[in-house]
């Protein structure tokens, strides 16, 4: 199985991010992860990145309802971002709108969309589909 | 004699005007049509002024809402609003009767009761005038009425019809009215609630589930990564009540949105292929109980729905029949239909344990038996498919007796070919 490098983690709730790492950890699925608040913060750090000309994250869990930018918002600016081509994108929400999904697959980064919660099970079934 | 039945054939002709302007009119036309009318009946008869009053009983007060007058009358009808109804009370009173109320000489009202209306009617130059009520539901809400002002004539028979219909078509109106501005705002509150509904469901959907979600992620995580507290009894009670709230938030939701996203969304459908669909979906199960499953429905029907919720509402009736069926007896379910008026009615009937409807504590569709499931005993999804059956425009009901069995009557609206 091949490794990833970064996985990076944008939501807004905090034991969301905080047991998501652990689970990330215990199942191995990465070498380091960079857990940001919302989508502003997150399109901050990804714009650097871009600047520097530094690698992507490989995987991004991205939730829908944030504040001061949700996830549709930052989906459209990080395909706009050239390092991205290379990055998955797993949206991770509580919503099950039907509309949300079908909003969510127009985006060409996104790879799934994954209802939560984040299980030891589902990770590992992620990790299998992009090794 | 010639010239009369002219004028009779006129009359009868403007009466069938009158009548058939009214009927069906626009409810926003109706200002328009009013003020044509009055000066297409004043000018057949001959008068000076057409005109029609409200009557405010509470405040005890009129008011004139519509006026026509002939060429060089003065208006009068800024000078007549809100006017207290004793400056016209021996009017009224007639009217109160259901009476019409004639004069053909002003200088017959003499009585001291007939003062205040002389000097009303004396103010405008009246000399002759005829008033017909209009009555609603044996309430006094109006008037309509001719008057000369330059000269006397003696009203007949003929206004007095033209002004009897004219009355009877106002009252109609005014009910239409009535009753579309009340379908208006009660379609406003429903539009009103079924927002707070997609409301509720957007918190149910992000803000509920995500504290469930998390829940469910902890204890994941607890299993993983501590196996031994697995073994806790604690934890394994967390464990189901995080699985539980999970799964009645989800059944919450799901009747939200069958609520909310169902109007408009009917096809017509052929109900005898869903059935035979559910009837295979639940063959596994019934063969287990070992529950024969009788399809007597000969007949095609179209129904109209939407085919998931159908195939969702009869796997749910034919698994609640499989499931409460008796050990005594070799066990059936029989599928038939009847056709109800415009409702096509699916019924399944079972001998099995039979429901005490009357000593069941609460509906066997509600919300709260149907929550009960999720602890692991009570009826399956009764409640959703209650909600699916009437998002489409049905009904369901049920009968039964305590250890012969039931019968689960679906209402769905039927398609005639």
């Amino acid at each position: 199985m091949k490794k990833i490098n970064t996985l990076c983690i944008i939501d807004d709730d905090n034991i969301f991010t905080l047991v998501a790492k652990k689970i990330v950890n215990l199942v191995g699925f990465c070498e380091n992860t960079v857990l940001l608040k919302n989508g502003r913060e997150a399109l901050d750090y990804f714009n650097e990145l871009e600047s520097k000309e530094n690698t992507f994250p490989e995987v991004i869990f991205l939730d829908l309802n944030m504040p001061l930018m949700g996830g549709f918002e930052f989906l459209k600016e990080l395909e706009k971002l050239k390092g991205s081509e290379n990055t998955k994108v797993f949206i991770f929400t509580s919503s099950i709108d039907p509309d949300d999904q079908r909003r969510a697959n127009e985006y060409k980064v996104v790879e799934q969309f994954v209802e939560k919660p984040l299980t030891v099970d589902k990770l590992k079934l992620i990790s299998e589909r992009i090794s | 004699m010639e010239r009369d039945k002219a004028r009779q054939t006129a009359l009868q002709q403007l009466l069938i005007k009158i009548a058939s302007t009214y009927i069906n009119i626009d409810l926003d036309k109706v200002d328009s049509a009013i003020d044509e009318s009055l000066k297409e009946m004043a000018e057949f008869v001959g008068a000076d002024r057409a005109y029609i009053f409200e009557y405010n009983i509470e405040s005890d007060q009129s008011t004139n809402t519509y006026e026509w007058c002939a060429p060089g009358i003065s208006s009068e009808k800024d000078n007549l609003q809100n006017i207290p109804i004793d400056r016209i009370r021996v009017l009224a009173r007639r009217h109160a009767q259901g009476q019409p109320f004639y004069l053909n000489n002003i200088s017959s009202l003499v009585k001291p009761e007939e003062k205040e209306l002389k000097n009303t009617l004396t103010n405008q130059g009246v000399q002759s005038m005829i008033t017909v009520p209009m009555i609603n539901e044996d309430q006094l809400i109006g008037f309509v009425g001719f008057e000369s002002v330059n000269h006397k004539k003696t009203y007949t028979e003929s206004e007095l019809a033209i002004l009897t219909i004219f009355a009877n078509m106002l009252v109609n109106v005014k009910k239409r009215i009535q009753k579309e501005s009340k379908l208006h705002s009660l379609l406003q509150i429903s539009g009103d609630q079924n927002d707070r509904l997609k409301n509720f469901a957007h918190i149910l959907s992000y803000n509920v589930r995500s504290h469930a979600s998390n829940i469910s992620m902890i204890l994941d995580l607890i299993y993983n990564e501590y196996p031994e507290l697995a073994e806790l009894e604690l934890i394994e009670l967390l464990s189901n009540s995080a699985d539980n709230l999970s799964g009645t938030i989800g059944q919450l939701n799901e009747v939200v949105q069958i609520n909310t996203s169902a109007k408009g969304r009917l096809e017509v459908l052929n109900l005898n292929e869903i059935i035979e669909r559910a009837i295979d979906n639940i063959s596994p199960a019934a063969s287990k109980k070992q529950v024969r499953i009788i399809n007597m429905i000969m007949d095609r029907f179209e129904v109209y729905g939407i085919s998931s919720y159908l195939e969702n509402i009869f796997n749910s009736i034919l698994l609640n029949a499989i499931k409460y069926c008796s050990d005594e007896r070799d066990s059936f379910v029989k599928l038939y239909c009847l056709v109800q008026g415009k409702y096509v009615v699916l019924c399944v009937e079972d001998n099995g344990i039979g429901i005490d409807l009357d000593k069941q504590e609460f509906d066997i569709f509600g919300i709260s038996t149907s929550f009960k499931e999720s602890s692991g005993k009570g009826n399956t999804d009764l409640f959703i498919t209650k909600n699916q059956v009437e998002a489409i425009g049905g009904r369901i009901e049920v009968e039964s007796t305590i250890d012969k069995g039931s019968t689960f009557k679906i209402f769905l609206r039927y398609e005639e070919n």
